[in-house]
């Protein structure tokens, strides 16, 4: 947006780009500034996420397209994450234009860690603001200091906000509003600064942090002793002993609640769907329409759509854990399990939440394993559907087959990574330099727009892959129409049931019945998408009130021995074309992605094969 | 840095020691980072931006069992979990009334 042409127009809109150190506040400040307007996606090619939201300036009207880069902690690039930050702030981003003006959000309670990074943003030359994030957490744990001062030393706006506070903005919009943009910036003739240099020596840097002491002393920063609490906690939390059984707890509870807790919404959801589906029936004549209505789309989608409260609790504890600190401590604490395979502790995080700092290693093979599109919700979906609600004990058995699915998840990665480090990756290794961040209290409003920006990501799913490809399902299900005379139901005559016939061949042996046999093929897409086929293909072969409701039809007509072996098949199948694509690119030739989906299909096989077994030998076979 | 940054002189003085050998509880204050040799290498440097710079506090919070590692240093304001590994090359002067390792 930096061409003459545009800065002519009345509003021009300028980009903002928000930059930062990890656990900076940087992404609630986002939220802040941009509401629940906001668009995430991944940059292209890689699964690092992308967010981008509008800023209109109350007073002038300029209006910003404001982006939250990936925290990096400099602009020398350790991570994928960190290389994006960059190329992003140097104009040198392949999609991204080179921003107008950066906002660069520092947490006050660590100057030291982050003015250096403002520091190398400052060189660039480029416009920039300072946002002093979580500066009332700094006055209120006895932090000092004088705002002017730092921003006289620094020659930048400074502007304290409070991101998780209501309101905390407004001191950066209005900078933002009122802020004078040099000349030159806006007709793109500016002439950068100076840029980051690799081969910068450790005198460069020591000069550099000489420089954050200067500026911090002249602002009188002064930071009290850690907290006691705080200290107290860390040995609680780090301890070699508590700490791991305290993960462990977390974890199984996490579990058991995402279970326990959905039964209300998911009841209330159900009734919605079933209250559609026949107020439809009743109002649609005989025929196509009202079949790929009924058939297609209503028992499709409303057999996904039952699982979003549990998403919803998932995510509700992961961002919590996130928010609260507490990840990157895990992190420590798996990083000698993770590192005996050649794994860095921090994999682990990848696992548990929205894939954001992904070590290169783990991109390329084992990630499957462990994160496409987020692999526990999609756990949480296929145990919904495909485990009874039971109590063990005083457990709940889809709560315990979840931990279980997670611990075999884990091992399974472990293992593959353990040959892969054996054979094609020897030597290679990944460091540790985790940083942790101080303890804070979730916050309920952040939280609950990270849950919405969860559940618009997945009934955008719901509305776009999932509702075409049952679309696509219920013609190749209904077409060609059963002969005259024919009695079974009519999907056995079409095109899916001659499919599903021969590929029931192929998957008897590991249990699987025709109709999870067609369900198999757009579940190659996405994995939710399997559980929305066998809702369609279930209410086309008769099965009644399917809709909303897949779990008890499956009940009745599977074995558990069926389900347990459709989800040890979901535990390694490449059920993510999207991530193969990925691997790719990353990797350059078509052989990686190719040896992975191979190896993947053969693991699932097999682990679907082993556990159908074993469960048949153990008394599982009735339905 | 100086020719006395160089580990090998470092091994000779008692009172320097590298990061990776220090147990919790163990306080001291930051030496050098890397050799004066050698040119840095991309982890050196992350050390250095992190805050292992000369004169910095450090101490030695907790470590994971088995094997000690990795452990967690808190350098100035920052705490951090690193590898014994990763530490290697920080060179500590130990505080006086620390353990004596």
């Amino acid at each position: 947006m930096s061409s003459p042409a545009a800065a002519a127009l009345a509003a021009p809109q300028l980009s903002l780009s928000l930059v930062g150190v990890p656990n900076c506040g940087k992404t609630a400040l986002f939220n802040r500034l941009t509401g629940s307007r906001q668009k995430v996606a991944n940059y292209p090619g890689v699964t690092v996420e992308r967010k981008e939201g509008r800023l209109t300036g109350p007073r002038t009207g300029r209006s910003f397209r404001v982006v939250d880069l990936p925290g990096a902690y400099s602009l020398e690039p350790a991570t994928l994450d960190e290389a994006i930050a960059r190329d992003v702030v140097l104009g040198r981003h392949a999609t991204e234009p080179a921003p107008d003006l950066l906002v660069c959000v520092v947490d006050a309670t660590n100057l030291r860690l982050n003015l250096r990074l403002v520091l190398e943003l400052k060189r660039l030359g480029r416009p920039m603001i300072v946002a002093l994030n979580m500066s009332d957490l700094a006055a209120q744990r006895g932090y000092t200091l004088d705002r002017a001062a730092l921003e006289r030393s620094l020659g930048v706006p400074v502007v304290p906000t409070v991101a998780v506070r209501a309101g905390g903005e407004r001191a950066l919009i209005e900078a933002l509003d009122s802020y004078r943009f040099p000349p030159a910036t806006l007709d793109g003739t500016a002439a950068l600064g100076v840029e980051p240099s690799p081969a910068a020596s450790a005198a460069d840097i020591e000069a550099t942090q000489r420089e954050v002491r200067r500026v911090l002393n002249e602002a009188g920063y002064r930071v009290p002793a850690r907290l006691r609490m705080l200290s107290r906690l860390d040995a609680v939390v780090l301890n070699p002993v508590a700490g791991p059984a305290l993960l462990a707890v977390v974890l199984f509870l996490m579990f058991q609640a995402v279970f326990s807790w959905a039964k209300a919404p998911q009841n209330l959801i159900n009734t919605g769907v079933q209250w559609l589906n026949a107020a439809l029936g009743g109002v649609l004549p005989q025929g196509p329409l009202r079949g790929l209505l009924l058939d297609g789309v209503i028992a499709g989608t409303g057999s996904v759509l039952v699982f979003l409260p549990q998403i919803l609790i998932l995510f509700l504890f992961i961002l919590a854990l996130e928010d609260s600190g507490y990840l990157p401590r895990a992190a420590f604490m798996l990083d000698r399990l993770m590192g005996r395979v050649g794994l860095s502790g921090r994999a682990f995080i990848p696992l548990l939440s929205i894939p954001s700092s992904r070590d290169r290693l783990a991109t390329i093979m084992i990630a499957p394993l462990m994160t496409c599109s987020a692999r526990l919700p999609v756990y949480a979906l296929l145990i919904g559907a495909f485990i009874p609600q039971r109590a063990v004990g005083i457990f709940n058995l889809r709560g315990l087959v979840l931990f279980a699915l997670y611990l075999a998840g884990v091992a399974s990665a472990l293992l593959v990574a353990f040959v892969l480090k054996r054979t094609v990756m020897r030597g290679e290794y990944r460091p540790l330099l985790l940083e942790l961040p101080e303890y804070r209290w979730p916050h309920l409003e952040n939280l609950a727009l990270g849950l919405w920006e969860r559940t618009r990501i997945f009934l955008t799913r719901v509305g776009t892959i999932i509702l075409s490809l049952m679309v696509v399902l219920w013609f190749l299900a209904s077409f060609p129409a059963p002969p005259a005379g024919a009695t079974g139901p009519a999907i056995q005559y079409s095109v899916a049931g001659f499919l599903g016939r021969g590929l029931e061949y192929l998957f008897a042996p590991i249990g699987f019945n025709w109709q999870i046999s067609i369900a198999l093929v757009p579940g190659l897409a996405a994995r939710e998408v399997a559980v929305s086929a066998l809702g369609t293909v279930y209410a086309m072969s008769g099965a009644k009130d399917v809709a909303g409701a897949l779990a008890p039809v499956i009940a009745q007509g599977w074995s558990i021995a069926t389900g347990l072996s459709l989800l040890a098949w979901y535990v390694f199948a490449p059920q993510c074309l999207s991530t193969l694509a990925v691997v790719k690119r990353e990797t350059n030739s078509w052989r990686y992605p190719l040896y992975m989906a191979a190896y993947l299909f053969a693991l699932a096989y097999l682990g679907a094969f082993v556990t159908y077994r074993v469960a048949l030998m153990l008394g599982g076979g009735a339905s | 840095m100086d020719a006395v940054a160089a580990p090998e002189g470092l091994a000779l003085d008692p009172g320097f020691v590298s990061l990776a050998a220090l147990p919790p509880g163990t306080t001291g204050r930051v030496v050098s980072v890397g050799s004066a040799a050698a040119a840095l290498s991309p982890l050196e440097r992350r050390l250095l931006e992190f805050g292992f710079v000369s004169g910095e506090q450090v101490e030695i919070l907790a470590e994971a069992r088995p094997g000690r590692d990795p452990f967690v240093v808190r350098v100035g304001h920052t705490t951090l979990a690193l590898r014994r590994r990763e530490a290697q090359s920080v060179w500590i002067e130990l505080h006086r009334n620390g353990p004596p390792r």
